[in-house]
Order: C-alpha cells, then sequence, then structure tokens
C-alpha cells in the first residue's frame, strides 16, 4: 500500500524539522502510537503500534531505523514490526521531504509504502487498508496542528 | 440428443455409497497411531529465511515433530513434473505467500494449529513480482536461478527455459507467411484480451494421509496421477517404485487441481520425520494457497479479407505461472494450440511465454490453457464480424475446417464437424426462445477447439472369477466424474455379464497396473480401450481351456452370461476352470495394455482425438448495476458415443457452469504480494442462483472417437465458449466490449456508462 501526503505550512524548514524530531511531538501525531523511546537520535527509535481493526486488535512493538536524513530536508526510515497474537507483520517504509516554498512557508511530503504480512493480510486486506488510509489522515490533520501551533 | 430420457440409465455405481456417507475419503482414513499434520507458510512473497526456531512449538504437550527444511536436505529434496524447481518445503527462501515453511505433526488438528502459533520465522524481505508482464522486465527479481527442465518426465517432451529471466517456457511455432498475410490483408485486427488467476475449488480441499513401515512409504492420495505421484516420491525418498504405494479412495473434485504432484511429498516428509503415520488435510482456504489456473494476457492479430476469409493470425501469450513451474509448461503450449480455434488458418504464428511471479503456482486447470485462449480468439472473431458486417455465425462458418482438415500440418485432422455443432446449437437455442416469446436476451455464441494432452499409455487388469463374479484393476481415479460407474458398465458389456457381476476397485499402485492418470478427457476411452483389451486376454486364455479340455470348437468362442459359448455349445466359467484346474475354484487374469503403438500406430498422432465445444447464451443485463444474468444457454459437443448419459450431461453442464465463474465472478487478487481474497467468504464462485434458468446440453454421437463404440473424451470443451459467448452477446446487444475477465458488474456498468456518455 503506497500513501502520499502532502501540504503547505506556514514554516521555515528548520522549524518544521524540529518539529518531525521532536518525539514525544510526531509520535503523539501517529494514531495508536506509544511508548515511543529513542534508541538513539536519529538513528533507532522504538515504539508500539496499537490499532483496532475490525474483529482485530493489534499490538505490534515496532523498531524504527532512520536510514538516512539531510537535516532540514530530508529524512528516509523504515519501521517492522510482528503483532504477537495474530503474528501478522507490519512493515513500512517511508521518507519525508521539507522543501521551501518561500521565506516563511515549507511544502511538507511524506510518501510511505506499506507492507502487511500474515494472518490479517489475507483475512482482512480491505480492513487493513481502510484503517491505513483513515491513519494517514488523521497523521495528517494532527501534523497540520502541531505545525501550524508552532 | 437433448431431451434424451435418462430413465433408463442405471443408478451410478457410486451414488448409494455417496448420499449415505459411505464412500470412504481421504479424511476418513485412519491408521494406528497416526497424527496430524498443519502447515506454517509463508506470510510474505518473496524472501530469504533468517532463522526458524521450533523449540518452543516442540514443547507444547502432543506436539511429536516439526518438519522444516533443514530436515529434507538429506532427500532428492528439489522436485516438479515439468521442471524440478520445487523443494518439498522451503529450504532457505520462500517465493509466494502461502509456501510451506514449517509443519507440525501432533496427537490432534488443534494441538497441531496451536503449536503454529509458537513457531518463530525470521525472514529477510527480496524484491518481488506478481504481475507476470512486470517479471518480464529486465530489472525484475529473477524467482529462480537455474530451474532444471525434465525431459519425458510426466509429459512428453521438455520445457524451454530461458536462463536468467523469469521465463521457464518459451513456445513458438509458425507456419506460412504471417507476415505476408498482415501485408496483403484488407483489414488487420489487433486486440489485447485478458484473463484472470482462477482457483479449482473442488468440494474437498487437498489431502493425504502418509505412512512409513517396513522400509516402504504408503500415501493415500488425493492425486488424479496416483503413478506420478508415486514416481516423484521415489525419486525424492530415494526408494524403489515398488517400495511406494499409493492409494486413491473417492476423491472430492479436482478438475486438474490435483493433477501430477501437489501435497504428496510434503506428507510423506512429516510422516518420515514423525516416524508415525501423519494426515494432512487443507482447509479450502489452504488449497487456494495451492495452486489456480494460470492467468493470461493475449495479444491477437488477424488478418482478413473483405468477405471474412482468414488470411493469417498471430497470438502471443504471457501467462503468470507463479512460484513453481508444476504443469505450467505444458499449459503454456496448449494455451497456443487452443488459441487457432477450428479454422483455417493459412498462415500462423503463435507465442507462448510462461513465467515466473511471486504468486501460487499455476497449475493443469479443465482444458488446460483453453479457457484463456479460446476468451481471445472467439471474442475477436465477433469483433471481426461486426466490423465487417457480416452475422457472427456466418463469419465462422465461412472460416470452419471440414473433417479431415487441419488446424496445423503436424496436429491429427479435425475428426468433428464443427458447422454441425454450432447449427445445432442455434437450432436448439431457436427452440428453447419460441418457447419464452415474452423474454427478450441478448443472444451470443462461440465455439472452442482443444487438442487434449493425451499420453496413449493406459493399462487394466480384469479378474475373472470362477463365479463369474469380475474385479476391475485400474488406477483411474473417480473425482466425481464417474469413472468407476463407466468402467463397469465396459467391463460388463466386453465380458457380457451382468453389471452386478462386476466391482472396481480402489485405485492401488501395488495392485493397479501402470496408467498415465486421470485428466485431460482421457479415462472413459483410455481405459475402455485397455479394459476391451483384457477382456479379449481373457477370452484367448478361455479358448485355450475349452481347446484343452473340451476339444477344438469349430464355432468362435464367445462370452455369454454366466459362461461362454461356441455355437450351440456352452461352459459355465465353473465348468471350464473345474476342469482345467480339478477343483472347481480359480480365475482368470486378463490384461489390457495401450501404448501409441496399439492399433496399428493409429493412436500415436496428436491429439488423440479433438475436443470441441460450441456454445450459445441468452443474456439478461440489470443496466443500473451492470449484473448479468445468463438465462438460456446452449453447450453442443461431440462426444462420439455416449457411455452414462446422466454423467455425461452433468459432466458437460459442469464444464460450462464452472466457465461462468470466471466470466462473471471469479478471480485472484494480489495487492503487495498479498493474496487479498483467498478465502471463500471473499471469492465468489458460481451457486445454484448463478446456473441459468435453462440448460441445454446437445450431446452429438457421431461413433468416430478412438474409444469404446466410438466414444471421445469430454468434460471439458463445455467450460470453451462461456466467456466469449457472454461478451459476445454483451457487443451483439448493448455494443459493449468487455475485454477482462472477469465481466464482473461494476466493468459491465461502467462500459454501459461510457456508451451512453459517447
Amino acid at each position: 500500500m503506497e500513501f502520499q501526503m502532502e501540504v503547505t505550512l506556514p514554516e521555515t524548514p528548520e522549524h518544521v524539522w524540529s518539529v518531525m524530531v521532536d518525539v514525544p511531538r510526531i509520535a503523539s501525531c501517529i494514531p495508536g502510537c506509544e511508548n515511543v523511546q529513542e534508541v538513539e537520535r536519529l538513528q533507532s527509535y522504538s515504539a508500539v503500534l496499537k490499532q483496532k481493526i475490525g474483529p482485530f486488535k493489534l499490538e505490534v512493538p515496532a523498531e524504527v531505523k532512520v536510514d538516512g536524513y539531510e537535516e532540514p530536508h530530508f529524512l528516509k526510515a523504515h519501521a517492522s514490526g510482528v503483532d504477537k497474537l495474530t503474528r501478522t507483520k507490519l512493515s513500512v517504509v517511508f521518507d519525508v521531504t521539507l522543501t521551501a516554498v518561500n521565506q516563511n512557508e515549507t511544502r511538507f511530503a511524506i510518501s510511505a509504502e506499506l507492507q502487511v504480512a500474515g494472518k490479517l493480510a489475507s483475512l482482512g486486506y480491505g480492513l487493513i487498508k481502510k484503517k491505513a488510509e483513515e491513519n494517514f489522515a488523521e497523521f495528517e490533520k494532527r501534523i497540520r496542528q502541531q505545525l501550524e501551533a508552532i | 440428443m437433448t431431451g434424451h430420457s435418462t430413465s433408463g440409465t442405471p443408478p451410478r455405481t457410486d451414488f448409494h455409497d455417496k448420499v449415505t456417507g459411505r464412500a470412504e475419503y481421504i479424511t476418513d482414513v485412519v491408521l494406528p497411531g497416526m497424527l496430524h499434520g498443519k502447515i506454517l507458510r509463508s506470510p510474505i512473497p518473496h524472501g530469504l529465511i533468517s532463522s526458524i526456531d521450533v523449540s518452543e512449538a516442540l514443547e507444547l504437550p502432543g506436539v511429536v515433530a516439526i518438519l522444516t527444511g533443514a530436515d529434507v536436505q538429506s532427500f532428492d529434496w528439489l522436485w516438479g513434473p515439468s521442471i524440478k524447481d520445487r523443494p518439498i518445503i522451503a529450504i532457505d527462501r520462500v517465493r509466494y505467500v502461502g509456501e510451506p515453511v514449517a509443519v507440525v505433526a501432533a496427537i490432534d488438528e488443534r494441538t497441531a494449529y496451536d503449536a503454529l502459533e509458537l513457531i518463530s520465522v525470521d525472514y529477510e524481505d527480496l524484491p518481488f513480482v506478481t504481475d507476470a508482464e512486470e517479471a518480464l522486465a529486465e530489472d525484475a527479481p529473477v524467482i529462480h536461478e537455474n530451474p532444471q527442465p525434465l525431459k519425458d518426465f510426466y509429459f512428453t517432451g521438455q520445457a524451454r527455459t530461458v536462463p536468467g529471466t523469469n521465463v521457464f517456457q518459451d513456445y513458438r511455432y509458425e507456419h506460412g507467411d504471417v507476415d505476408q498475410a498482415f501485408a496483403d490483408a484488407y483489414r488487420v485486427f489487433e486486440d489485447r484480451f485478458t484473463f484472470p488467476m482462477v482457483f479449482h475449488y473442488a468440494m474437498e480441499p487437498h489431502c493425504a494421509v502418509a505412512s512409513f513401515q517396513d522400509d516402504a512409504l504408503t500415501v493415500w492420495s488425493c492425486g488424479q496421477s496416483p503413478t506420478a505421484v508415486q514416481k516423484v516420491l521415489a525419486r525424492i525418498f530415494r526408494m524403489p517404485l515398488s517400495s511406494v504405494r499409493i492409494i486413491t479412495p473417492f476423491v472430492g473434485g479436482g478438475f486438474g487441481g490435483k493433477a501430477s504432484v501437489k501435497i504428496d511429498p510434503l506428507a510423506a516428509a512429516i510422516a518420515w520425520k514423525a516416524k508415525r503415520p501423519v494426515r494432512l488435510c487443507l482447509s479450502i482456504s489452504e488449497s487456494m494457497l495451492t495452486c489456480r489456473r494460470l492467468s493470461a494476457a493475449i495479444d491477437i492479430k488477424t488478418a482478413v479479407d473483405q468477405d471474412g476469409t482468414i488470411r493469417g493470425k498471430s497470438v502471443r501469450i504471457v501467462m503468470n505461472g507463479g512460484a513453481y513451474a508444476d504443469t505450467g509448461p505444458a499449459v503454456a503450449v496448449k494455451a497456443a494450440n487452443r488459441s487457432i480455434g477450428p479454422y483455417n488458418i493459412p498462415n500462423l504464428r503463435l507465442e507462448t511465454l510462461a513465467v515466473y511471479t511471486n504468486t501460487v503456482p499455476g497449475a493443469a486447470f479443465r482444458s488446460i490453457g483453453g479457457p484463456q485462449a479460446v476468451w481471445a480468439t472467439e471474442s475477436q472473431m465477433d469483433i471481426i464480424a461486426q466490423e465487417l458486417g457480416i452475422d457472427p455465425v456466418e463469419l465462422r462458418y465461412r472460416n470452419m475446417l471440414k473433417v479431415g482438415e487441419r488446424v496445423r500440418p503436424d496436429l491429427r485432422a479435425i475428426d468433428v464437424d464443427m458447422a454441425e455443432a454450432l447449427g445445432l446449437a442455434s437450432q436448439t437455442m431457436s427452440r428453447v426462445e419460441a418457447a419464452q416469446p415474452e423474454s427478450k436476451l441478448a443472444r451470443g455464441s462461440a465455439v472452442g477447439a482443444s487438442d487434449p494432452g493425451i499420453l496413449a499409455v493406459s493399462s487394466a487388469i480384469l479378474r475373472l472369477k470362477v463365479d463369474g463374479s469380475v474385479l476391475v484393476m485400474s488406477n483411474s481415479v473417480e473425482i466425481g466424474q464417474g469413472i468407476r460407474d463407466v468402467l463397469t458398465g465396459l467391463a460388463a458389456e466386453f465380458l457380457n455379464q451382468p453389471r452386478a457381476m462386476v466391482t472396481v476397485m480402489t485405485p492401488d499402485t501395488a495392485l493397479a497396473p501402470f496408467d498415465w492418470g486421470t485428466g485431460a478427457s482421457r479415462s472413459s476411452l483410455m481405459m475402455g480401450m485397455a479394459l476391451e483389451a483384457a477382456a479379449k486376454d481373457i477370452l484367448r486364455q478361455l479358448e485355450e481351456f475349452v481347446t484343452d479340455c473340451f476339444g477344438a470348437q469349430m464355432e468362435p468362442l464367445a462370452f455369454v452370461p454366466g459362461g461362454v459359448a461356441a455355437g450351440s455349445r456352452r461352459w459355465t466359467f465353473e465348468d471350464v476352470l473345474h476342469a482345467a484346474y480339478g477343483i472347481d475354484s480359480g480365475e482368470i487374469v486378463g490384461i489390457g495394455r495401450i501404448t501409441p503403438k496399439s492399433r496399428g500406430g493409429a493412436l500415436a498422432e496428436a491429439p488423440l482425438f479433438w475436443e470441441t465445444a460450441a456454445g450459445m447464451c441468452g443474456i439478461a443485463v440489470d443496466e443500473d448495476t451492470g449484473e448479468v444474468k445468463v438465462r438460456n444457454y446452449v453447450s453442443v459437443a461431440d462426444v462420439g458415443h455416449v457411455l452414462n448419459r446422466l454423467s455425461a450431461e452433468g459432466q458437460d453442464e459442469g464444464a460450462a457452469t464452472q466457465g461462468l465463474g470466471h466470466a462473471l465472478y471469479e478471480e485472484l487478487i494480489y495487492e503487495d504480494g498479498q493474496p487479498i481474497n483467498a478465502t471463500m467468504i471473499d471469492y465468489h464462485v458460481p451457486a445454484m442462483d448463478d446456473a441459468p434458468d435453462s440448460f441445454s446440453t446437445v450431446l452429438v454421437e457421431s461413433g468416430t472417437g478412438p474409444g469404446p463404440n466410438g466414444a471421445r473424451g469430454m468434460g471439458e470443451g463445455a467450460i470453451l465458449p462461456v466467456a466469449p459467448a457472454i461478451a459476445n452477446a454483451l457487443a451483439n446487444h448493448y455494443q459493449i466490449r468487455i475485454r477482462d475477465l472477469p465481466m464482473t458488474p461494476e466493468k459491465v456498468w461502467r462500459a454501459l456508462l461510457e456508451k451512453k456518455v459517447q
């Protein structure tokens, strides 16, 4: 599943970047994201993703690894984890791009590719896709609120 | 002919046991100490197995053994019916979602299932590809580095792989000057059609019970080809063929999904590991992850004269063969041949590429390659007719081959009057419509011609007992088609004994002689010929006994009920055997063997016969939803000679109804490498409500087949015309042309909408 999000924010890339790497703030934008820990700044993080998808309750401990970044313009990372109960594997690769539109505005773009493997994929792919779309929409809404509040 | 009374047909020999639940299927087999197996499957489409930890699962009470790739490496663990590309179980790499990674054997199914949850597998993802045309790209991940084609292993010949690519069969054929035909043509039509992956949906999922004992392996298999299962297992476990015994009880449907070999190596391997018999019975969802029909994209280019005469044709088919080749190479060849149609094509070019992808392995499925090819060819015939302003049926008549003419110089001449078949379809449909004066349905038609891939090798044993009772021993599998009844009737006929005296044994490779397998519309006629030969062998032996015991007879000896007769002299079987053996006991064993050299070599030319079909439908469309309902359907097949009318009509109706599936409903859908509708909740096969209100089967008895009384094979042809006939009806009446199956309500609705906008 591929997801794209793009929003223009009334801040410089440096400001947007500072919010993005503020772990508690960015974590609060991700629906169901809990217990976020910074293992190593801009290198490695851990978190637990809790989701209710149809009749299934997923609890996925995930490792987030930063594959590369160029402050304050670009970050690429991947995350993966396995739900303990259903053994469903979630993995996501995403990159974030911050582009200065003018002196006071930044285009904030995320491109993500989500992979779901396991029982849930075969039984409820449609549900997962819908939930993921909802989560991305919610993420967009929350991060916009966060950044507009800078 | 249609409407023929079935009241005279005796009830099938297997019906009573089946309706009373006494018929034994594999799932009913219980052996002392038998364990139950469950399979852990790959959740990812392509990847390396980094580690497998089964320790926690082994500690679960009731778990006896767990098989992983590490266990099988002392065997010849790579196998396949066409290409040696498939491990018994994933060794270090998985190639599709659903590939077996571990098998648990436990004291019951629940425990085995629970243990699967405790197995931990780490994967390293690899790039994957699920689309065949994307798999042909230069930068596509290569799914098999060096697949090894087998020569004359299951089919004659061998696959033409293209090393370094995902192509596991590159089939090409050409006659005439195709390019010149295109250059000289009045019109050239170029069209593309697609056909989806579809599932066989036999009511009984794949299952097996395997047992190693005293250096011998016995498998109760659902395979349609017991001797192929035996051969593959003997090679894998490096055992003599005589030490591998395959028993095939009643099988709950196959449709090709149980042809060649499927789960038997896995069942045998876990039984070997557990050192106890193991029952491995899949769920229907697991069967959907075991095999399916090859999907296809078909590009077809046809050159015609102004009067519709076909001057040349080229067909390029790209087939999605899935993660392992299975019988896909043969499917690819047949798809090419079956795209020709029963037409005279003076300049012809065929090309099929069958391609590995990270999807469920493709496999044989009722008329292998046929529905894909005929979908394209017969849809295009109507496109040409419409463009040239010629009636579509008339266009077909103008190009149709007559009996004795050849589709290709290297294939047997057409032995069916296709024009008669098409005429009968029109005539029958007119009668049906005349009885429905209020009905206004869209009518469409199509024909199909297939060259069954029959190896003309079969043998059977008849054991005539002193009391006149008869045992039939063969490896023809009862998959619901009624072969046991056919063999009962033929044995009774050839020996001239009452049907009640004949018993057909369960196929068992330890007892019955070699047979290629049950499929490709072959068993009734091939085993029928073998039984005829076996009966002659018995008569020959009886003649010797009669001559020895009663003197030479002036009249030829012939079977009569309860014995034999020569002119006015009669002897019971007891008379003959008592005189020959000195006691009133004994039997005579007759063996019948058919090879390509039998009957003066008349069986050597391929195909053994042409299986053809003409189909005509009357459809209604809900223009608000796009839903297509087939109200009337007529199916015409020349079967040569009807051996059991009820079964023959049932097979014809079954094939056509199965065709409704890929025509209107069925498609196995992949997203992100995952099969997202591989459950019977999400995957719709035709139900009773979907069947046509009026279904007419016309069975032509030309007596021109190679089988008993001129019988030819049947049961596959009727699936061929269904989808193009419906699409042609949509085009004729609604002026919309659907090129991608299935013709779902959404596709039809969108096409109608687009038409209105235009």
